[in-house]
């Protein structure tokens, strides 16, 4: 039973982020305002769209799933980072780590905690989608949209460690840098339009981030009710490289402050 | 009574007085500002990226299904006019917080500066702001869409003031709380102008929201002031009905979150102005 004291320290991490996020009122106002002011702004956009411009019933059904499908994957980016922003403001960083702690297990909590937070997130946006524009998505599309949610979870987590790698380079003083990169990822991730109206060389970038297959996806899910398992795995296999390679890159970052001494990072 | 102390001279010091210890408010955030990319982000970054989703979105709309339609110069000048408000908005709050942030608020507030010129300062440096906002969304716009927005000329000018006054209206009322709740109230500051944009109409006209949503939007001056500038942008008419009770409710709002920015000023200062920032 090798690994019972780390799965104990995964949950003693998610714990110690879940008690200050789920008890603390503007924290946890934090978490509900903004997918929820998201919802808003842009299902009545897509209602007047809709209702101007297009006459197709369905466009707002799609662009507020594919605007779902950014917020699972903006909660993971910023739960990764500001979480561990959160340790060097605390300064707890230094501390964290001289305990048996391992990079991996705090990862490994950090990606309970998101999980936990993802479902929350999405609690409320079909909440918020239900009493603003009467249609249920769940009802509508069941949990056929699930492996494309949970594929986007894991492309989050891996852009997670990209938004916080300045952390571990410069330190808490570069914290903005947190939602900057988290939100570079949004025009690329045909959340809010289909990527082919970008740019030849935006849609470039596009082009090799899982974002955009497993959104356009959901997107084409909706149109059309056919699943397109071919985007899905494309995304898939894309977030898995990503996530694999970025963690290195995470860890190496890490390995590298760690030997510069953790504790700077808190100044 | 000193007579001397009513002459003209003497007046025209003192004003003089006040309006160099302004314009030292808005030299501080200003010399800040320059070489610090977190405030340049502030100011660059995020309407870049309100423009570039929303004006992809809308080139995507108009492509796709509406090619005889202007949408996409709409939905593009009523972002750069929401963009005013919301820069307008953070100017007063985050240039306060910058003091709380910098343990600065005790001892500027123990010199001769009163809480009058401090906003007078910021005014100056929010106008500057607001001015270079403006201009830096042209070229954005310009780049990505390859539209000219200044082609509507000057009749949006009237509007946009009247938007830049809201802005400071949501502004001074936010920094009323933060000034009595200080740090805590960090989160709230950033939802606090953004809590306004579903009712502002700078994202689809609020016709399309339901009744009771409606009525909210109504109350405010912006969905007026932009609804005068859909109208412009769309027949080239100015509305100078809509410009007017944007303008009247602008200034009701300001002069009332001025007042709510000054009582809850004495308050906190009553309370020691030094606890803000803990």
């Amino acid at each position: 039973m090798m690994f019972l004291p780390a799965l104990n320290r995964m949950w003693a991490i998610a714990l110690r982020h879940g008690r200050q996020l789920y008890t603390d009122p503007l924290r946890f106002l934090n978490g509900f305002f903004w997918p929820l002011l998201d919802i808003t702004i842009w299902g009545f956009n897509a209602q007047w769209v809709q209702q101007q411009f297009v006459h197709d019933p369905r466009i707002q059904c799609a662009m507020l799933a594919a605007l779902v499908g950014w917020q699972v994957a903006r909660r993971a980016i910023i739960d990764v980072s500001f979480h561990l922003y959160e340790e060097m403001s605390d300064r707890n960083i230094a501390n964290m780590f001289a305990s048996p702690l391992s990079l991996v297990e705090w990862v490994g909590g950090i990606t309970i905690l998101s999980a936990v937070n993802v479902v929350a997130t999405l609690f409320i946006c079909l909440v918020g989608i239900k009493m603003l524009y009467g249609f249920n998505l769940l009802a509508l599309f069941g949990l056929s949209l699930l492996p494309f949610l949970i594929t986007l979870f894991i492309a989050g987590l891996a852009f997670g460690f990209v938004s916080a790698g300045p952390l571990f380079i410069w330190g808490r003083r570069v914290h903005g840098f947190i939602f900057v990169l988290c939100w570079i990822f949004a025009p690329f991730s045909g959340a809010f339009y289909p990527i082919t109206i970008l740019p030849p060389w935006w849609q470039l970038i596009a082009r090799i981030l899982p974002l955009s297959y497993l959104i356009d996806g959901m997107r084409f899910a909706v149109m059309t009710g056919i699943m397109p398992w071919s985007l899905w795995s494309i995304g898939f296999v894309l977030s898995l490289f990503y996530y694999v390679i970025l963690f290195a890159v995470f860890t190496l970052l890490f390995m590298h402050s760690k030997k510069r001494g953790l504790d700077r990072l808190a100044d | 009574m000193n007579k001397d102390f009513l002459s003209d001279e003497h007046m025209i010091n003192r004003a003089l007085a006040s309006i160099n210890r302004m314009w030292a408010v808005s030299l501080r955030h200003l010399r800040q500002m320059r070489g610090d990319i977190g405030r340049l982000i502030h100011i660059f970054y995020w309407p870049f990226m309100d423009l570039t989703v929303f004006g992809f979105m809308a080139s995507w709309v108009q492509q796709d299904y509406a090619q005889d339609t202007n949408l996409l110069f709409v939905i593009l000048v009523a972002m750069v006019a929401w963009e005013i408000v919301a820069r307008a908005n953070m100017d007063v709050s985050i240039h306060f917080l910058e003091d709380i942030m910098d343990n600065n608020v005790v001892n500027m507030f123990a010199s001769p500066l009163s809480l009058r010129e401090w906003a007078g300062g910021i005014l100056m440096l929010s106008v500057v702001n607001v001015t270079v906002l403006f201009f830096f969304c042209v070229l954005v716009i310009e780049l990505l869409y390859r539209l000219n927005i200044l082609v509507i000329g000057f009749a949006i000018a009237p509007f946009l003031f009247n938007l830049f006054i809201a802005g400071l209206a949501i502004g001074f009322f936010a920094t009323g709380l933060l000034v009595y709740f200080g740090r805590a109230f960090l989160g709230v500051m950033y939802m606090m102008g953004w809590f306004f944009s579903p009712f502002s109409g700078a994202f689809y006209p609020i016709e399309v929201l339901p009744y009771s949503l409606r009525i909210i939007a109504q109350t405010l001056p912006l969905s007026y002031a932009i609804q005068g500038i859909r109208l412009l942008v769309q027949h080239g008419t100015i509305s100078w009905r809509l410009w007017t009770i944007s303008l009247l409710m602008s200034s009701i709002y300001l002069v009332c979150s001025l007042i709510f920015f000054a009582r809850m000023f004495s308050l906190s200062k009553r309370k020691g102005l030094a606890r803000l920032s803990d």
